[in-house]
Formats: structure tokens, C-alpha cells, sequence
């Protein structure tokens, strides 16, 4: 990429006008676990309000994407902005504390935990001690709280331990979580894995609600799902940007094909 | 969830092997060297007078006539043979025998049907005598008749004649201590005897004391020069046999007396030059030692970090492995000398019982580590604190048990090849049992670089600490290598034990002493990462030895600690930097 | 990836009738359980003073049950930072026993004197023969209110520091266990040293009186037993009050997924350090109250050996219930002190299958195995109901 510098400049006008508006900017990173690129992106943006999905073969490098914008992975070159705030070198914690907030591929929930104990966790901007020694939520933020639960249904279990759920109702617990934190961007990884089409489909609806007033990044590889989202499609490969743009495009794009049935895989 | 970090366990840098190699050649070489170094026997005077004038001088010790008896002590006094100083002994203690023209003595007698009986052995060889194709013995009474003694005027030159005579002997070790015995006892004859030595001898070692002990006796010389250029020559040879006594004679000095000053001075040189010299052996001494405990701790280490690495599993009685290998050891000692004593076998295979004990100590202490994975451990999988904690349980019973069992304290005897050391500077001195537990760790480790990159079971062990599920479904009997891996780890700290014994005591406790610099090691060099372990063990053995004699043993470990604590921050992301899709991998 | 399976909380479906024996057993074990606080409150502030009054236990079991509700608060703690948040801490009884020191500092100089205003248990270890001084260090342990500030803040604030550099580095799990026990053997030896003018193996010693009151006196054996009985209510009640807090259910899913908190925002360092500092805390104030009813304090309280047993207590009470904590070290104690004189050369093998049983077979201690009755009892006793538990909800 670097020795080419033209074609790259060529590609990333093409692909991806550079709005540096964008909420989440991800420019020139290359991420190297032992010699093996696991990323190198020229630029990757999340504008504000936008629902965006990442999808791609195994390996593409999608939850390294992840990673490196929530501080979980270091960059090993690049520069990761949010809301235009330098985040590169930022620790995990500090990155939650700007308002990126993340489910996890395999839910990860508290699991002694009731599920009213993991929402009331989530709330945003409580992360203190003393914070936390005093006090508890108001009554908007239970309210809230109950809403959402009610909408997962999750309502009737709300004084379970999370340990007692089913893996979907883990799932959205773990959405619900999100939702609940109000974090600046989402980042939703695979939230429909391992889910029937019931409930591949609630979730669907749940993140359509949120579109449009939230910046969400979800990473899934069920088209079904994605095209339930409807939503713009950024395609990553091998650690690189591969295409983007609508659904429709972005499968008919002869590179994608390629990527996908040329790796010997089935995908619909 | 804990087994997921990667075991490089066997990236163990050529330079490293390369090092280790170095290491052992040398050492062996230079053993070997040792054992080759020795003269031949007798390397003494210039003109050794032949034996058969020999056996007619120690004849006429038989004689009536007084005059010719002195003669031929003197005689033999200057004969610079050592097979005269047994003889002699001979002699002044009434065991030489003369049946009619041969010559013999007889000092050991033994009961042949409730009498006393008397073997003959020759003067010179004192090999037994034979008479009509049997040994030669007399009757107590028999041999009273041919007895001859020394009277009592003669045993002060006899004395004065083994004294000199030992210089003498043909074995390098006596000689050298009767050169420095010599130098402690002073006087002219001996210094007579150590010049003619210094004349005919080869062995640098002995002749570095001959010089040491001449100026030693010089130091009370009546003449000056001779007394400045002993204590000189002292200074040169950094002697510490001599620093108190020139620290006392620098004491009755008077610096405002010319003669005196001069001496003063030199005295002074001397003292400063012999104890910056003794600062520096007593360094090397403690960095050898430092090595030589690293050296177990790198063992210890390695089977904590591998059962670690591979099952998350900390194991706090890893320590009485240790204890139970040294354990095993103990009783392979006393198996030996109970076969020994009961003839069972030849006294010579007490000398290697050690070599029999190091297998013992690794079936022994794998078993119990066998039995313990098996009972308790497995059932644990995934639980590491609770396994900490089972664990900790079972090194109260093994400890207990052991202590119900054996008692408090016992010890082991090296065998004699393990006696001594190699003296490679004066004073800097390598005990051969601390050799011999640095090489034998170097080997284990090297073993166990091998076992882990080279063979089947190695492999199916790295499969199982990186990916458990996939190498289950790849057919691989996890539980087994599980079962077998902590045998392993047990089996190399039973051999860390076997190896302890060298050089410490037996106590049921003794693996609380170890263990928690063991797991220090593992902290700072890692788990499951060979060089580490080897560096961090060696290192912070090394560490503690050397602040031990500055700071005392107590704050040599809180430093230690804080070592440990301060590397830790300095290692911010922590030994388990998260990595992949679990927000706790 | 998994499949979406069924909810794994299924309820006991028992054909049987409901049985009313088994169901008043029920009903007694909810009594129980929900009495037993008051009963032991009773039992202790009240029961066992009034039989001292009457004359059924002497003064001295009286002083030994003091004692061990002393060791109950450090079991507390250990609760706190291990049975809570999941950090196994084998140091508990180093903060003890540093509470233990500066109460004893303060009671040494409130003793007997020699020399030049030398307490005598330093008088008599040290080398000096004359010419003493008292080392800087002793001097403001003349007072009382920095003796018990001190009590709190040097255990305290060390627990702060040690944890935040510790908890930083991200030293977890098992190493943070294993550098906790280099820490307290470190710190008993360094205790042991005479240089340091602590009196070395001899310990803190020759007390005669506390804030005036002069310590042989029955009635100060009482007073000190009945504040035991207050500080182990009152570090109870804030336990419980804390882990009912927000905070508490942050150390919890510190347990539970300390990095997925991270990335929920929250800073764990900052909430183990806490929690650490807390136990710490509770363990120097049972060394405060343990030093003058002992009446000899020493560095063998810091052997590694002795934060076990607290690990053991909780192990066998039952970690993560702070009644667990209590009540295994109550139990714990008694046979400790039955046992160990009984059976001496077996006691370390009781104690190390105590441990090997507890964790096999009562992972939950104690009070776990007691709540199983509860819900085992419940469940037989009850008709057989469609449980309002997990459905498969369905959009």
C-alpha cells in the first residue's frame, strides 16, 4: 500500500470520501500479532448517527477492528480518533469513559449478577466509588431500566442471576446493556450468533430503533440479519478494506464474490 | 479459560544451548584435568636412593648399637621417600618385626581362635607378606620375641623425621598438607625439608604452598631483609593462612623505628592486597552458590510453570515434591548402607548410591504427583484458586505425614566423589557437590527442552496447553497428559530435592523454604518460558546470595520481593495481556 | 458456537405429594435462617456475659471467646476482598497482626518502664545495655488517639498502596496469592529482626493497663470482650451495607468479568484497592482488640500459615456470605483450639483434609450446604408448580 502510494490514493477517493467529520475515525492502522497482519486499513470512518455493518470471512479481521477502537488491541502503527479525540494510546477504561461503549462476540455478562444488578451496572457515568457506595438510581433510570427489559423480554427474570439465562437471553442483556449505558458509539459484536430467526429478528428491530438517533458499528456475518439492518456495508478481507456501500452493491462487487467463494466458502 | 496463553516453552535461544554446552565441556574437561594433573607417585628427590639400600638403612634400626640406630634415622630423615612415614610410625609405636633376615612389620593383628595373631606386611610396599604360599602371620608371642621399638630417645628425631618425610608423600592431597603444616609449625629443619621439595616438585598447587609456608617461617627470620621479602612474598601470593599472623606481627611494630617501618609498610601492602583479594573469592564464592541454589530453583520453576501453563493450576505443594524427593533420596542412603552392612553389596556401591537415587526421587515424588492430580486436581479443572488451596491442604498432610513418619531432621551423606572442591584461585574454591548440582540441572533442563520440542509427548503437551479443545478433538487423552505433565512437573522438583541434599538438610519443611522463591521465579521469568525461568532462577539466586552477606538473609528477600514488585510494574500490561474474542481471555 | 439452549434454572419437578412433615421442616429452616443473626447476637452480647455473671464459664473462656471474634473480623475481610470480589489475599493476618503491633506499642508504653522511659519488652531484648534511647518510632505511641488512628491508617494505607501497585501491574488470580504470601513471610522476618526495635521473636509484651484500666482486672476482660462483640457487629453491618451497595456489585462482577467491566467504563484497580484497603482495615482493628486480651502480640502472627487458616475459615463457613466468614471462623477457631491440643501431631493433617473436603465437596461451605437444605426442603415440600422462572421468550 505504502509503495503504491497513487493507487492508494485512487482507492480511498473512490471508496471512502474522507469525512473527517466522522465520529470514529480509524486511519493507516496496521495491527501485527507476530509478523501476521491481522489489520491494515487505510482509512475506516463512522459518521455520527450512522448505522454501520461490518461483515467478512472468517479471519477478515473484523473483531480486531473491534478491538483496536475499544483499546482492547494496541496499534501497531495508525492513528484511531473519536470524537476527535486521539485514542490511540488511550487505556480500555478511559476509551468507555469517552462513550464507546461494546458488547462482546460471546456475551459476556456478569453472572452472579441478577439481570436488573447488570442493567443498574451499565447505567452511565457511575463509575466511581464513593459514586457507588451512596445512593442508588433514580426512579427515571429504573424506569428505563424496566422498559428495556420489558421490550427484550427479560422483564419476568429481571431478579434471576444472568447465570440462569439462555445464550440469547444473554445476548440481548448485553445489548440491553449497551442501550441502557448511552454510550456515544456502540460497538455490537455478532449480536444474532448463535440465535434463532425469532430472535435474530427482535434484535434486528431493536438496533432499527436505534438507528438513525445513535452511532452504531455491528460486526455480524449473517446476511439475513444485515439485511434486516439495511444499513451502508463496509467489507473487510484479510485485514483490509475489501468494499463499501449498500448491501446490494456490495454483493455484487466481483471482489467480495471472489473473497468469499474463492476461500471455498458457502455464503448466501 | 486460563490455558490459553501459548507455551514458547521451547523457545530456548541457540545462544543459550550454546552457553550451557560451553558449561558442561569445561566443567568435565576441567575435572578430568584435575584427575590427569596428579604427578606420578614419589615425585620426590632428585636422587631417590634405590629401595634395596633403603631396606639395609631400615634395617639397622634393628641394630644393638645406639650410634648406628641414630645414623639411620638421619639417614632415612634425608631420604625424601613418603612410603617411610607409615614405617616410621611403625617404628616409634613398636610394630617393626625382623624374622631372621626379613624385615617386616606387622601393626594390625586380628583373632584367629580366641588368640592374637599378627600379619607381616612389607616395610616399604606394605603389601602382606607370604610364607610357604600363605599369608604370614605370627602368634602374639611369636612376634614379642622380633619386635624392635624406638626407645625413647629416638622419637623425637623419629618425630622430627616423619615430619620432614611427609613433605613427601606421594599422595598430592597429604603432601600438600603437611607443606602447610610445615609452614604452621615453623623451625629449621622444616624449612630444610620444604626447600628440597620446593626442588623436585611439580604440582604448581604445592609448590604455591611451599613458597607460602617458606615465607611463613621466613616472617620470624633473624635477619631483616630475609623477614621483608617473606612478608612480600606473602603479599604477592594474597595468602590468607598468613593475614593474622602478619596482622599480629604488624601489631608489635613500632612505626617510629627505622627497621621497623619498613617491615610496617610492607606489612600493610600485604594485609590490603590479601583482603581485597579474599572480598573478591568470597564474591565469586557467592555467585557460584547463588548458581548452584538458582540452579534448583530453575528446576523447581520449570515444573510450576509447566503444570501451570498447561492446566492454570498452581500447585502449593509443590514444595513437599520437592521435600519427598529429598525424602527418597535419604532412603536410598540408608538402603545402601543397610545392603553394605549387610554385605548384600560390595562397600564400593555405597559410593553410588546417589546415582540410584536420582531415578528413586523422580518415580517417588511423580507418584505422589500422579496420585494427587488423580485424587484431587482433575476435579478441580478450572478452578485455580480452589486448586491453590486443595493443594495448600495437601502440603499440610505430606508435611505432617513425613514428620510422623521420619522425624525432624536428617541429613545425607555425599558420596566421596562429591567431597571437596577444585580450587581454581587460591581461596576461590568450587565445591564439587555444587558442581555437580549445576550440572546436573543444566542436564535436566536441556532433558526436558528435548522431551517438550522433540518428542510425541512433547508435542501432544504443547497441543493441549494452546488449544485444550481442539487437541481433544483432535483425539488427544487431555486428562492423560494432564495426569502425565503433573507427574512431570512433580517428578523434576523430586529430582530439585534428590539434588538439595547435596547441600542442605533433610527437614519435612524444607520445600516451604523453596517454594516461595520458586514462584517468584516463575512471576518475573514467566510461565512457561524456559530462558526466562533459567535467567529469573540464576538471577535471582544469584541476587539473594550476594545481599545476603551486605543486608542479611532477611532483607535479601524483602528485596528480592521488591525486585519482583518493582519488575512487575515495570511490565505494565501483565504477564496475560487479554487477547481475543472473550472480553476475558 | 453454542446452540440456544433451554434455561439451565429448570424447576424440581417432584410427582410426590407434598409431605408436611418435610414442609414444617421447611418452615423451620426459613426461621432459622432468617433468626440466627439475633440468635447469635444474643448468644454473644448477652448469653455467654450472663453465664460469666452467673458463674458457669470463667473469665479465661470468656477472654478466649473474645479472642476469636477478634479472628472473625479478619475473616470478614478476607470474605470481602476474596469471597466477594475474587481475589485470594494470603496477607490478612500481616494487617492483624500490624494493628496488633501499634495497639501493643501504645500498651507496651503504657507499661512498666526501664531505664531511660524504655517499655520493658524493648528494654529486654535490646542489645544496648546503656545509654538507651527511645527509638523515634515509639515516641507518639504514648498517645492514644495516634495509636488508634494508627491502627487504621498504617495497615490501611500500606493495603492501599501495596494493592494499587499491585492491582495496576495487573497482577491477578494465583499471582497475586503468591506474591501476598512472599509479602507476609518477608514481613516476618523483617518483624523477627531485633534491629528494628520491635523486640524481635519476643513480640510486644508486659501490658498492664488500657486507657487507664488495668488489664488483669475481670471487669476490663469483660469490657474488652463486650467491644469485641460491638466491633464485630459493627464491621458486619458495614459489610453487609457495602455489598448491598452499588459498589458491592461492582467487586462482584469484578469476580464475575473484571475486563468486561473495563470496558463497561468502570476502573477495577480502583475497586480492589478499595475492597483491599477495607479488609485490611477490619483485620488491624481485630489485631487492636486481639493484642490486649491476648496479652502478648509477636511476628509469628504473620507466618504464612496463619493468613491460611483465615482462608480456611472462610473456605468453611462459606465464601461470599459474610455470616459464612463469621461463622466458619467461630468454628474454626474452637476446634483449632481443641484439636491442636488434643491431637497435636495430627492437627496438620486434619487441617490439611479439612481443606481437601471442603473444596471437593462443599465448594459453598457451610452456609451453602445449610441454603441447598433450605431449597432441597422447599422443593419436596411444595405441590409441584409451574415455577415463574426463565421462558423462552419469543418475539
Amino acid at each position: 500500500m505504502i509503495s503504491k502510494p497513487v493507487t492508494a490514493q485512487i482507492q480511498h477517493e473512490t471508496l471512502y470520501p474522507a469525512d473527517k467529520l466522522d465520529l470514529v475515525q480509524v486511519e493507516n492502522v496496521v495491527v501485527q500479532f507476530d509478523g501476521f497482519k491481522a489489520l491494515d486499513i487505510h482509512y475506516f470512518g463512522v459518521d455520527r448517527n450512522e448505522l454501520r455493518v461490518v461483515i467478512g470471512p472468517n479471519g477478515a479481521g473484523k473483531t480486531t477492528l473491534c478491538d483496536v477502537i475499544s483499546g482492547k488491541t494496541r496499534v501497531t502503527s495508525g492513528r484511531v480518533v473519536f470524537d476527535d479525540v486521539d485514542i490511540t494510546y488511550r487505556r480500555d477504561t478511559d476509551i468507555a469513559g469517552l462513550g464507546v461503549g461494546r458488547k462482546f462476540q460471546t456475551p459476556t455478562v456478569f453472572e452472579s449478577l441478577t439481570v436488573y444488578e447488570n442493567m443498574e451496572l451499565a447505567l452511565p457515568r457511575r463509575w466511581k466509588v464513593w459514586q457507588n457506595l451512596f445512593g442508588t438510581e433514580t426512579k427515571e433510570q429504573r424506569e428505563h431500566i424496566h422498559h428495556l427489559l420489558e421490550r427484550v423480554h427479560l422483564i419476568d427474570v429481571r431478579n434471576l442471576p444472568a447465570k440462569s439465562l439462555s445464550h440469547g437471553q444473554r445476548q440481548w442483556l448485553e445489548i440491553s446493556m449497551l442501550m441502557v449505558s448511552k454510550p456515544k458509539l456502540l460497538l455490537v459484536d455478532e449480536p444474532a450468533a448463535g440465535l434463532t430467526d425469532k430472535e435474530t429478528a427482535l434484535t434486528a428491530e431493536l438496533l432499527n430503533e436505534l438507528k438513525g438517533s445513535h452511532t452504531i458499528m455491528v460486526i455480524e456475518h449473517d446476511m439475513e440479519f444485515v439485511r434486516q439492518l439495511g444499513s451502508r456495508v463496509t467489507v473487510l478481507c484479510e485485514g483490509k478494506v475489501l468494499a463499501d456501500g449498500p448491501l446490494e452493491k456490495v454483493q455484487a462487487d466481483a471482489k467480495v464474490i471472489e473473497a468469499y467463494l474463492g476461500r471455498g466458502k458457502e455464503r448466501k | 479459560m486460563s490455558v490459553a496463553h501459548p507455551l514458547p516453552l521451547c523457545r530456548l535461544p541457540s545462544s543459550l544451548c550454546a552457553i550451557l554446552r560451553v558449561i558442561v565441556c569445561s566443567v568435565i574437561l576441567s575435572i578430568a584435568g584435575l584427575q590427569a594433573g596428579e604427578p606420578p607417585a614419589g615425585a620426590s628427590g632428585a636422587t631417590p636412593p634405590s629401595d634395596a639400600s633403603l631396606l639395609a638403612t631400615m634395617a639397622e634400626l634393628t641394630d644393638a648399637d645406639a650410634a648406628k640406630r641414630k645414623a639411620a634415622i638421619a639417614t632415612l630423615a634425608q631420604s625424601r621417600d613418603g612410603r617411610l612415614v607409615p614405617f616410621l610410625t611403625d617404628f616409634s609405636q613398636g610394630s617393626l618385626i625382623k624374622v631372621g633376615d626379613v624385615l617386616a612389620v606387622g601393626p594390625n593383628s586380628r583373632e584367629v581362635d580366641g588368640a592374637k595373631v599378627f600379619d607381616l606386611l612389607h616395610p616399604l610396599t606394605r603389601a602382606p607378606l607370604e610364607n610357604e604360599g600363605k599369608s604370614w602371620s605370627l602368634t602374639e608371642e611369636e612376634a614379642k620375641k622380633l619386635t624392635f621399638s624406638a626407645s625413647r630417645a629416638e622419637r623425637k628425631p623419629i618425630a622430627d623425621a616423619i615430619t620432614l618425610l611427609r613433605l613427601f608423600d606421594p599422595v598430592r592431597a597429604q603432601r600438600l598438607a603437611a607443606v602447610q603444616k610445615a609452614g604452621d609449625s615453623g623451625g629449621e629443619i622444616n624449612l630444610t625439608g620444604l626447600k628440597a621439595l620446593q626442588e623436585s616438585e611439580r604440582d604448581e598447587r604445592v609448590l604455591r604452598a611451599i613458597t607460602e609456608s617458606m615465607a611463613i617461617i621466613n616472617l620470624t627470620s633473624a635477619d631483616q631483609a630475609t623477614r621483608v621479602a617473606a612478608a612480600k612474598t606473602l603479599g604477592d601470593l594474597v595468602s590468607s593462612r598468613a593475614l593474622t599472623r602478619i596482622q599480629e606481627l604488624a601489631k608489635t611494630l613500632d612505626e617510629n623505628k627505622p627497621d621497623d617501618a619498613a617491615m610496617l609498610a610492607v606489612c600493610k601492602e600485604t594485609i590490603h592486597a590479601t583482603e581485597q583479594w579474599q572480598s573478591v573469592a568470597r564474591g565469586i564464592g557467592h555467585v557460584f552458590s547463588g548458581i548452584s541454589l538458582g540452579s534448583v530453583l530453575v528446576l523447581m520453576a520449570l515444573g510450576l510453570s509447566i503444570v501451570f501453563g498447561l492446566m492454570g493450576v498452581i500447585n502449593m505443594a509443590h514444595g513437599e515434591m520437592l521435600m519427598i524427593g529429598a525424602y527418597a533420596t535419604f532412603l536410598t542412603q540408608e538402603m545402601f548402607k543397610w545392603a553394605v552392612g549387610a554385605g548384600v553389596l560390595p562397600t564400593w556401591a555405597f559410593e553410588i548410591y546417589f546415582l540410584v537415587a536420582i531415578p528413586m526421587s523422580v518415580v517417588v515424588a511423580g507418584g505422589v504427583g500422579l496420585f494427587l492430580e488423580w485424587a484431587v486436581i482433575r476435579h478441580l479443572y478450572g478452578r485455580p484458586l480452589e486448586t491453590l488451596l486443595a493443594t495448600f491442604g495437601v502440603s499440610f498432610i505430606l508435611i505432617q505425614s513425613v514428620r510422623l513418619i521420619f522425624g525432624n531432621n536428617k541429613a545425607v551423606n555425599n558420596p566421596g566423589w562429591l567431597q571437596g572442591g577444585w580450587e581454581i584461585a587460591p581461596d576461590v574454591i568450587f565445591p564439587y557437590n555444587r558442581m555437580f548440582i549445576i550440572v546436573f540441572c543444566a542436564v535436566v533442563v536441556t532433558g526436558m527442552y528435548l522431551l517438550i520440542t522433540k518428542t510425541r509427548l512433547g508435542l501432544l503437551l504443547r497441543a493441549t496447553t494452546q488449544n485444550r479443545t481442539m487437541a481433544s478433538s483432535l483425539g488427544v487423552n487431555t486428562r492423560r497428559i494432564d495426569g502425565l505433565t503433573f507427574a512431570l512437573g512433580s517428578g523434576i522438583a523430586g529430582m530439585a530435592g534428590c539434588a538439595l541434599t547435596l547441600i542442605s538438610n533433610i527437614t519435612p519443611d524444607m520445600g516451604q523454604a523453596v517454594i516461595v522463591d520458586s514462584f517468584m521465579v516463575v512471576v518475573a521469568g514467566g510461565v512457561g518460558k524456559l530462558a526466562g525461568a533459567i535467567i529469573a532462577g540464576v538471577g535471582l539466586g544469584c541476587f539473594t546470595k550476594t545481599m545476603e552477606p551486605w543486608f542479611g538473609a532477611v532483607w535479601g528477600q524483602v528485596l528480592m520481593l521488591a525486585a519482583v514488585v518493582i519488575f512487575l510494574q515495570w511490565k505494565p500490561s501483565g504477564l496475560f495481556p487479554a487477547k481475543g474474542r472473550l472480553a476475558d481471555a | 458456537m453454542t446452540e440456544p439452549t433451554a434455561s439451565p434454572v429448570t424447576p424440581v419437578v417432584d410427582s410426590r405429594t407434598p409431605d408436611s412433615g418435610l414442609a414444617s421442616l421447611a418452615t423451620a429452616h426459613r426461621l432459622a435462617t432468617k433468626s440466627s443473626l439475633w440468635v447469635a447476637l444474643g448468644v454473644f452480647a448477652l448469653v455467654i456475659p450472663l453465664s460469666y455473671g452467673a458463674g458457669v464459664i470463667d473469665i479465661t473462656t470468656l477472654n478466649q471467646f473474645g479472642r476469636y471474634l477478634c479472628i472473625a473480623l479478619v475473616a470478614l475481610g478476607l470474605d470481602l476482598i476474596w469471597g466477594y470480589t475474587g481475589i485470594l489475599s494470603l496477607c490478612q493476618m500481616m494487617f492483624f497482626t500490624l494493628g496488633g503491633y501499634c495497639m501493643g506499642m501504645h500498651l507496651a508504653m503504657k507499661g512498666p518502664l526501664q531505664g531511660d522511659g524504655i517499655p520493658q519488652a524493648l528494654y529486654v531484648v535490646s542489645s544496648q545495655v546503656s545509654g538507651m534511647t527511645l527509638p523515634w518510632f515509639w515516641q507518639p505511641f504514648d498517645s492514644t488517639w495516634f495509636s488508634l488512628a494508627a491502627v487504621v491508617l498504617i495497615p490501611g494505607l500500606f493495603a492501599y498502596l501495596y494493592g494499587w501497585l499491585a492491582f495496576r501491574s495487573r497482577v491477578r488470580g494465583v499471582y497475586f496469592s503468591i506474591i501476598t504470601q512472599a509479602t507476609t513471610l518477608a514481613a516476618t522476618q523483617v518483624f523477627r529482626l531485633n534491629d528494628l526495635q520491635l523486640c524481635g521473636t519476643n513480640g510486644l509484651t508486659n501490658f498492664k493497663t488500657l486507657f487507664g484500666f488495668p488489664l488483669e482486672e475481670a471487669s476490663t476482660k469483660v469490657g474488652l470482650y463486650l467491644l469485641s462483640v460491638l466491633a464485630l457487629t459493627l464491621g458486619f453491618l458495614a459489610c453487609r451495607w457495602l455489598v448491598n451497595s452499588r459498589a458491592g456489585r461492582v467487586l462482584v462482577a469484578i469476580r464475575d468479568s473484571e475486563s468486561r467491566l473495563r470496558f463497561a467504563g468502570y476502573q477495577p484497580v480502583a475497586y480492589k484497592t478499595f475492597a483491599f484497603a477495607v479488609a485490611a482495615v477490619l483485620g488491624a482493628v481485630g489485631g487492636m482488640l486481639y493484642t490486649p486480651q491476648n496479652g502478648i502480640i509477636t511476628p509469628f502472627k504473620m507466618n504464612p500459615e496463619e493468613s491460611i487458616y483465615i482462608v480456611a475459615m472462610v473456605a468453611l463457613g462459606g465464601r461470599g456470605t459474610l455470616t459464612g466468614a463469621i461463622l466458619g471462623s467461630l468454628i474454626f477457631s474452637f476446634s483449632y483450639s481443641w484439636l491442636s491440643t488434643k491431637f497435636a501431631d495430627w492437627w496438620l493433617i486434619i487441617l490439611g483434609s479439612l481443606f481437601v473436603f471442603v473444596i471437593l465437596v462443599m465448594p459453598d461451605g457451610l452456609v451453602g450446604a445449610w441454603r441447598r437444605l433450605g431449597l432441597w426442603l422447599t422443593a419436596r415440600s411444595q405441590p409441584p408448580t409451574p415455577e415463574p422462572t426463565v421462558k423462552e421468550a419469543t418475539p
